[in-house]
């Protein structure tokens, strides 16, 4: 039994930590879960308390071996998957945070990118980074702590502060403060990061006045950082192999290792990011550029495209319309619709993302008659979900030129085979599930687990690959073409309505 | 160590009569009380005495009254037996004896025997019986000094005047301003309140360290060893700071070691608050293994209850908790028994089952095993902590408890059934997290007691249901409690 050998994949998210034991088969062998408190110091701003986090990761750690009945030497390495651009500047010597983490969500900092963007830096930042300025990546979030902790850029010019985003942190403190280091994938999302030269950009570094000095060392997503402190792992001193930003993780867990392969994360949002190979692609319409991720010596670049509202749509339906008791009665519901598609949701609550880019329009509803059902509305908030994935991957297409064979999804709402089945059809591309909707933390311990030879190899993995369903493309493209037009038309639509405030 | 050490045989027999009495509602017959003291009547009569002759100081508030056939205890509202406790051990000549060691911290045979008012050998016999009990505290008295750790020596002190001398003699007589100051210096340097019940048990400690600190030769070897990994800890690297400041202002030349004590403690007692404890978890390294094995006993707890999510208030009240039993384990041992731990195991085993009990022992071994403790024989804290382990499970799983909704379904002719309900619902009363009536066939019930099996498997819906054997038995009221226990979880 102790000859045995296991992975563990730490998956630090937004709202929660967690800690999966998985054997060399990918069974999941044991896990634990663990919430923390998000503050909300005034409106717009998200923060955490770092050292919550901390413990929180150490309380899964101990979970997942209590109930896996594991030993902590058994685990041959430790992969971690993070939220990702959430900044955390501490003091190198004594380890203490000089402020909460701020959250990717915070928009705390947007003062700071508004003057970037005013000030002519956007195609520049855009050429380097392959980001869009804006206070969602950590760079701006950086400068707002060094402007609001007393002292902090005078510490931070001397070398007293580190910063990093949550995976540098869990790395820094698993390690007994060894190991500084970051990934590629994490890299790539602060903003400071020259996705082309693979190193912390001078320029905008100094346009933002914030010290190389105490920026972490960018490695590859797998291979070994350093080994857990043995007061830090229960004893045991274990390598950390993998790490990844949460979907860049996800992308990997999906095995999407060719160029043209897309994955998407159905949750409250959609994530939806797309392989496009060894050269980046920096988009023409205001997706963001990315490393996917770095293995055997070699890059990855990836487009990647949001959708604000997904899974939340859902929620709206169940918690402000009432019109469902739990989100998984809007699969029984959609299929109870009679009607032929003529209803269009636009759920624009926040704006509409890429390719549309318009933050001020808002939701709207068309094609209603007398005869329209609740089931109707329901199937056609599940559409736009769907109609909305299109918009992104068509907009990755023309981007990056390449074809696109396969969707691969996971996330909560993949588990519903109606919106899936509906994916395929209004997409006229196969859509795949993977068997285990866990691909964050997947992805993460096959990272990790390729760092120390736990697997050999990518092919390996490759052949590991389950998936949980195939939906075939069944819409005669006729109907696709015309349910997508006026999905195109509801859109231009509801952009038009910009009532006067 | 029990109590009961620091006292004579017949007195110790004089307690337990006042104990019999209060557990068996004031009165108890000759033979009962013979048989639990295992004595002869005429000895029996001349406890009796004894204690009447002793009672008169409570001029008729507390009164024991026998007449060769029952004995019966009479005593004011005001009285309680903790008063009757407290006469004996201020009589006691072997609590004479700490109390002048510690303030006079060595003795001559001479003085001591002229002080106590004893012959020397029956000095020497109480010396001899109290380092026996001593011996778990890996403490001795030895040429008229109290001789061990200093850590165990001042944790010894600190437990008995806190448990069983009049602590708030010696905190009138004791306390000054130098005392007062230094709880001050700790709120400021540490930025933390102290609240009045914690503030009593720092100020005794501050007491015994003040008389302590400037003794010259003491030991440390094992505190040294236990606070290696603490090093680096930010509320140690405080500490240490503001004991070297206290001191130097009275021109006081302390030992290194003399921080570490003062450490051990505030982690070792509620001193902190709640809240005061919880921003130090937030930061404390975990070097030192007490933070990883908090850690590592509370997931133990979630997962064992199969809580999904814990309320956040009651998870952090379990590592406020489990830090104190951890930091006993860590650094203490030998304990004062100040509950009879039978008793409470009994008591306990009642309130929340028997499951929770073996669960308590496996927490404790888990502890001890990551420790290494050290082997102390009759280790009394080994007891005490696991009664605080039960104690801490018993909170918990009464937090985390639902109301279970119990119908009473009996099958019997109507006044029977209705007398047998009522005494059912009356007996079930002191259960936690139940709610009990007779069963009403509109509503919904997590569990059914009745006395015949229904015909139809869903008689009851998805109630579960308990086929009682003999109404009121003690083995329907023990299983009952079981299936509650386990609806809990």
């Amino acid at each position: 039994m102790t000859d045995t050998k296991y992975i563990m994949s730490i998956d630090q998210g937004t709202t929660s930590s967690r800690a999966i034991i998985y054997d060399k088969q990918l069974n999941t062998i044991g896990s634990s879960q663990k919430e923390f408190t998000q503050i909300f110091p005034q409106s717009g701003w998200v923060e955490h308390n770092p050292n919550e986090i901390w413990n929180s990761v150490q309380s899964v750690i101990a979970g997942a071996f209590i109930e896996s009945g594991v030993k902590p030497e058994q685990i041959a390495g430790i992969g971690i998957t993070n939220q990702r651009e959430t900044t955390i500047v501490w003091d190198k010597e004594t380890g203490l945070p000089i402020y909460n983490a701020v959250v990717w969500q915070s928009r705390q900092s947007a003062p700071i990118a508004s003057e970037l963007y005013e000030a002519g830096h956007s195609e520049m930042i855009h050429e380097k980074t392959g980001l869009i300025i804006d206070s969602y990546f950590s760079a701006t979030k950086i400068r707002w702590i060094l402007d609001h902790v007393e002292g902090a850029q005078e510490r931070a010019e001397n070398g007293e502060l580190m910063f990093g985003t949550v995976d540098t942190w869990l790395v820094w403190k698993l390690t007994g403060g060894k190991s500084f280091v970051t990934d590629y994938s994490n890299a790539s999302r602060t903003m400071l990061y020259n996705i082309h030269k693979l190193e912390w950009d001078q320029e905008i570094l100094d346009l933002l006045n914030i010290p190389l000095v105490m920026m972490p060392e960018v490695r590859s997503n797998s291979e070994v950082y350093g080994n857990t402190a043995n007061y830090h792992f229960y004893g045991a001193n274990t390598p950390i192999s993998g790490m990844a930003g949460d979907q860049q993780a996800a992308l990997f867990g999906q095995m999407a290792f060719e160029p043209g392969m897309v994955k998407n994360t159905y949750g409250t949002g959609s994530f939806i990011v797309m392989n496009t190979g060894e050269t980046p692609q920096l988009s023409d319409n205001n997706l963001l550029t990315t490393i996917g991720y770095g293995i055997n010596g070699k890059i990855y670049y990836a487009l990647e495209g949001s959708i604000f509202v997904a899974g939340s749509s859902v929620q709206w339906l169940r918690d402000g319309l009432k019109m469902i008791e739990n989100s998984s009665d809007s699969e029984a519901l959609a299929k109870k619709s009679k009607n032929d598609n003529e209803v269009f949701v636009v759920p624009a609550f926040t704006g509409l993302g890429a390719p549309y880019w318009d933050s001020d329009a808002r939701g709207s509803v068309f094609g209603l008659t007398r005869g329209t059902t609740k089931e109707d509305f329901v199937k056609a908030t599940l559409q736009s979900i769907a109609y909305q994935a299109r918009d992104v991957i068509d907009t990755m297409n023309k981007d990056a030129g390449i074809d696109i064979p396969l969707l691969k999804v996971d996330g909560g709402a993949a588990n519903n085979d109606w919106l899936l089945q509906f994916q395929a059809d209004i997409l006229g591309t196969k859509v795949q599930r993977a068997h285990n909707l866990e691909t964050t933390a997947l992805g993460a311990a096959y990272l990790a687990g390729l760092a120390v030879g736990f697997w050999e190899s990518m092919d390996e993995i490759k052949d590991m690959y389950e998936e949980g369903g195939t939906f075939e493309p069944q819409m005669p493209e006729e109907e696709r073409q015309k349910l997508y037009k006026n999905w195109r038309l509801a859109v231009k639509a509801t952009q038009v309505f910009k009532p006067e405030a | 160590m029990k109590v009961e050490h620091f006292l004579e045989k017949n007195e110790v027999r004089e307690i337990t009569i006042f104990k019999q009495l209060v557990l068996n509602n004031g009165i108890l017959s000759y033979t009962k009380m013979l048989e639990h003291l295992s004595i002869s009547k005429a000895s029996l009569e001349n406890d009796l005495e004894s204690i009447s002759s002793r009672m008169t100081v409570f001029d008729k508030q507390i009164q024991v009254l026998y007449d060769g056939q029952t004995i019966e205890l009479k005593m004011s509202d005001e009285q309680s037996l903790q008063h009757i406790y407290r006469l004996y051990l201020n009589q006691s000549v072997k609590i004479e004896i700490i109390n002048y060691l510690f303030k006079h911290k060595e003795f001559s045979i001479t003085k001591l025997t002229q002080k106590l008012a004893i012959s020397e050998s029956s000095l020497f016999r109480k010396i001899k019986e109290l380092n026996s009990h001593l011996k778990e505290f890996s403490l001795k008295i030895r040429n008229g000094q109290l001789q061990g750790e200093e850590l165990q020596i001042r944790y010894f002190y600190f437990q008995f005047y806190y448990y069983i001398e009049d602590k708030t003699t010696l905190i009138t007589s004791r306390s000054d301003n130098q005392i007062t100051q230094a709880v001050h210096s700790l709120e400021n340097f540490l930025q933390v309140t102290i609240v009045p019940e914690n503030r009593q048990r720092l100020t005794i400690w501050l007491i015994i360290s003040k008389s302590r600190v400037t003794n010259k030769d003491k030991k440390y070897k094992h505190l040294r060893k236990q606070m290696q990994p603490y090093v680096k800890d930010p509320l140690y690297h405080k500490v240490q700071v503001m004991v070297l400041r206290y001191y130097s202002r009275y021109s006081i030349e302390v030992d290194e070691e003399e921080a570490m004590l003062h450490f051990a403690f505030l982690l070792a007692f509620p001193i902190l608050t709640e809240d005061d404890f919880h921003e130090y978890t937030l930061i404390r390294d975990r070097h030192a293994p007490i933070a990883s094995l908090d850690t590592y006993i509370v997931e133990t707890i979630i997962i064992h209850f199969k809580f999904r999510r814990p309320p956040y208030m009651l998870e952090r009240d379990m590592y406020y908790h489990l830090t104190h039993i951890h930091t006993r384990l860590y650094f203490f041992h030998g304990d004062i028994e100040i509950y009879e731990y039978e008793e409470m195991i009994a008591r306990e085993k009642q309130l929340v089952g028997k499951s929770l009990v073996p669960f308590a022992r496996t927490l404790l071994t888990i502890s001890t095993d990551k420790f290494m403790s050290i082997e102390v024989e009759n280790n009394s804290l080994l007891k005490m902590e696991l009664l605080k382990y039960i104690s801490l499970l018993t909170l918990i799983s009464f937090k985390m408890a639902n109301v279970i909704q119990i119908g009473i379904d009996l099958k019997m002719d109507e006044l029977y059934k209705e007398t047998l309900s009522e005494l059912l619902i009356l007996k079930m009363r002191p259960i936690n997290g139940i709610q009990v009536e007779r069963y009403q066939p509109s509503k919904e019930y997590d569990l059914i007691l009745t006395n015949d099996k229904p015909v139809e498997e869903n008689h009851y819906e998805d109630a579960r249901v308990y086929i009682l054997s003999e109404i009121l038995s003690s083995f329907d009221m023990a299983s009952i409690q079981r299936v509650i226990q386990e609806l809990h979880t």
